[in-house]
């Protein structure tokens, strides 16, 4: 999807693993971790994303890709010939779509987007998290996140009565 | 949130999968500040001890917390009469909590202060001295608030003493290292001065500081204590601050937008947190917050901070089409960062509808509290709960973390120590005054005797727990089995998020 267009610079992103993404520098710029990496001329001509494996990245890129703002050749903001709103509303279709993950994925994208500070990324990735958590039992959200449940019978109890309120 | 600079953790071996327990605290609490609401935190912090451990160890994740989230309501209390709204699982008022708030303001025992028939206004308390007349009011209520207030008048006003005292209570601030202390203003109509002494709960002594001319308040104190500064509505276009780092009086000129439109209630004063003053006024709809800070020039002045515009999400939230018979921004209350909005629709009319929404300054979220379809007309005072003890450290946690967590967490929140600085510093108020070269700063004779002190005391304290068991009570109604039993098909905690106002029970009046 990287192919070259005139007065585009484009910017090489590396997996630990090994993958190299050619992406404009303008979507690598979503990520305000490389953004300040480009502004600060340490990127060469390729930046190493560390920690992040390939098939994460790819996704990231994906996301980036889609999000970065319509420009102009002046750089403007989005093209006048879609409404901002419905613009607005096929990003929230597309965003659903593209977080329907697995839980680990799910994990990676959450680390991802914080190590490349990557806001609505975070945004979106969090808030699936929270939103299984807002609306689901003690007993659900252990499972869902995965974790174990390391409280003593008794003390569950005792956490139960102490915040009632708070305990469907 | 600033953790991105934080070295990622390591990558975990492939052949496992990435759980969230892979995801640093740092992260992890970024993640749980999006949480909606208290009662979900609540529920994600017991899922497992590393998650409780997360929120209880860091009070920056709690303040953060706070900012972003208007806290539970357990109840309004509205002026006057002291009606209290508060949130009930059933159509019919609960005996037992209704009970607690109807004992609050009983008179039943043999102290010389009784409650006055009067009606009160602004969240204060009035009480009247049964033998003298002299009238004293307080301010209980502003739980969110981090002073509070009470109000002494003369026995009998004397020709030449046109004079009343306040005495403020601050809390102590921990990160300043200040200890809880007691400001008592004198104000003297006649005098057109304002004179402040200060009682420090270290220092058990008051300190005069010398007369302020032309500072008179007139009008009424704006109630909403900020944190820095105690402030009064001195005329029309002015409001009267005293900062009380300084104790310092200054002027505060209204931006010529509010002075147009002056009015007691059309605005209301708060702090951020950086301790700037701001002043929030709605207006058709239209929420403009003005803050306190050096123009251009250097010159502090109020300047028009953020506008935001509530049609959109008052239509949302109410289902209405069209706003012309709808009244928004009076009685609101601005408390930790939230504006309290109730929005009436056909106010002069039977059918009239209220809804009471929080607005989070910082964000601009609007939610709603609760709606209710009698006119509520009054004042209401938001009577929040405090952040959860179980979400603060047990003795029991290690030392290091306990040390990290002391610095300014508790908040303003909750009713504990109130009375007692401000007891002491009464008793030592005579004393004090007439062994000084200050006597002209109150004729005490005017005011109180030593045993109307400790009567007037008691019955604010009695009010005080009152108030406090009144939230056990409202919590304690939460863990009811009964609620449940009687096939209600919410919890009672959507109850009280969503349905707070389907009872209005009188409980204060006589």
């Amino acid at each position: 999807m990287a192919t070259r267009e005139a007065g585009k610079k484009m910017i090489m992103l590396k997996s630990p693993d090994g993958m190299e993404f050619e992406v404009e520098e303008a979507v690598a710029m979503e990520s305000q971790t490389i953004r300040k990496m480009i502004e600060d001329d340490c990127a060469d001509t390729a930046i190493l994303i560390p920690n992040i494996n390939s098939k994460i990245l790819s996704r990231v890129i994906e996301y980036c890709n889609k999000h970065v703002p319509t420009t102009g050749a002046t750089g403007a903001a989005a093209s006048d010939t879609v409404a901002p709103a419905a613009l607005a509303e096929d990003l929230k279709i597309w965003d659903a779509e593209f977080i329907k993950v697995n839980r680990a994925t799910r994990f990676d994208l959450i680390q991802a987007a914080s190590y490349l500070n990557i806001k609505g990324l975070l945004d979106l990735t969090s808030q699936t998290t929270i939103d299984t958590i807002s609306d689901n039992s003690l007993e659900e959200i252990r499972s869902f996140l995965s974790t174990k449940n390391d409280y003593l019978p008794e003390e569950e109890q005792t956490i139960r009565r102490e915040n009632q309120w708070a305990f469907q | 949130m600033g953790s991105q600079s934080q070295q990622p953790p390591s990558p975990p071996p492939p052949p496992e999968p990435t759980s969230i327990s892979s995801l640093t605290d740092d992260l992890l609490r970024e993640i749980f500040l999006r949480l909606p609401d208290l009662p979900t935190l609540v529920r994600a912090a017991f899922t497992c001890r590393p998650f409780l451990c997360l929120v209880r160890s860091s009070p920056a994740f709690r303040r953060r917390f706070r900012e972003l989230h208007a806290p539970p309501l357990l109840a309004l209390l509205l002026t006057p009469y002291m009606h209290a709204v508060i949130p009930s699982a059933s159509r019919s008022p609960d005996p037992d909590t209704t009970a607690f708030f109807a004992d609050l303001l009983r008179d039943g025992d043999a102290s010389e202060w009784g409650t006055s028939q009067i009606p009160y206004s602004d969240g204060y308390v009035a009480f009247v001295n049964r033998s003298t007349d002299q009238t004293a009011s307080y301010s209980p209520l502003n739980i969110g608030a981090p002073a509070r207030a009470l109000n002494i008048y003369p026995k009998t006003p004397r020709e030449g003493i046109d004079a009343w005292l306040e005495f403020y209570t601050l809390p102590p601030d921990q990160e300043d290292q200040r200890p809880s202390r007691v400001v008592c203003v004198r104000h003297d109509r006649s005098w057109a001065c304002a004179r402040v002494a200060v009682f420090s709960s270290h220092a058990m002594k008051w300190q005069i500081f010398p007369e302020s001319g032309g500072f008179a308040a007139w009008g009424r104190p704006i109630p909403k204590l900020a944190n820095g500064f105690i402030c009064w509505l001195q005329s029309k276009n002015c409001i009267l601050a005293l900062n009380t780092v300084t104790f310092q009086f200054s002027r505060m000129y209204l931006p010529p937008p509010l002075i147009a439109l002056y009015i007691f209630y059309s605005f209301e004063l708060g702090q951020t947190k950086d301790g700037n003053l701001y002043i929030v006024h709605v207006k058709e709809f239209t929420l403009s917050v003005w803050l306190w800070t050096p123009d251009d020039e250097g010159i502090e002045r109020f300047m028009l901070h953020k506008m935001s515009q509530l049609h959109t999400v008052v239509k949302e939230i109410t289902k209405r089409s069209v706003l012309d018979n709808a009244d928004i921004g009076e009685h609101m209350n601005v408390t930790d960062g939230f504006v309290y909005l109730c929005v009436i629709y056909d106010r002069d009319m039977k059918s009239s509808s209220v809804w009471f929404l929080s607005f989070c300054l910082e964000t601009a979220e609007v939610k709603l509290l609760f709606e209710k379809t009698r006119g509520m007309h009054w004042p209401a005072d938001p009577y929040i709960m405090a952040w959860p003890p179980s979400l603060m450290h047990d003795k029991g946690d290690s030392e290091t973390e306990v040390a990290r967590d002391t610095v300014g967490d508790d908040g303003p929140v909750g009713t504990e120590e109130a009375s007692p600085v401000l007891f002491t510093a009464l008793q030592s108020f005579k004393e004090a005054l007439i062994d000084d070269d200050n006597v002209k700063f109150v004729e005490m004779d005017a005011f109180l005797l030593d045993d109307e002190i400790s009567s007037l005391l008691n019955k604010i304290s009695t009010l005080e727990a009152g108030l406090a068991a009144g939230r056990d009570c409202v919590l304690r109604r939460g863990a009811h089995s009964n609620i449940y039993g009687e096939g209600m098909e919410r919890s009672w905690w959507e109850m009280c998020k969503g349905m707070l106002g389907r009872v209005s029970s009188h409980f204060f009046a006589n």
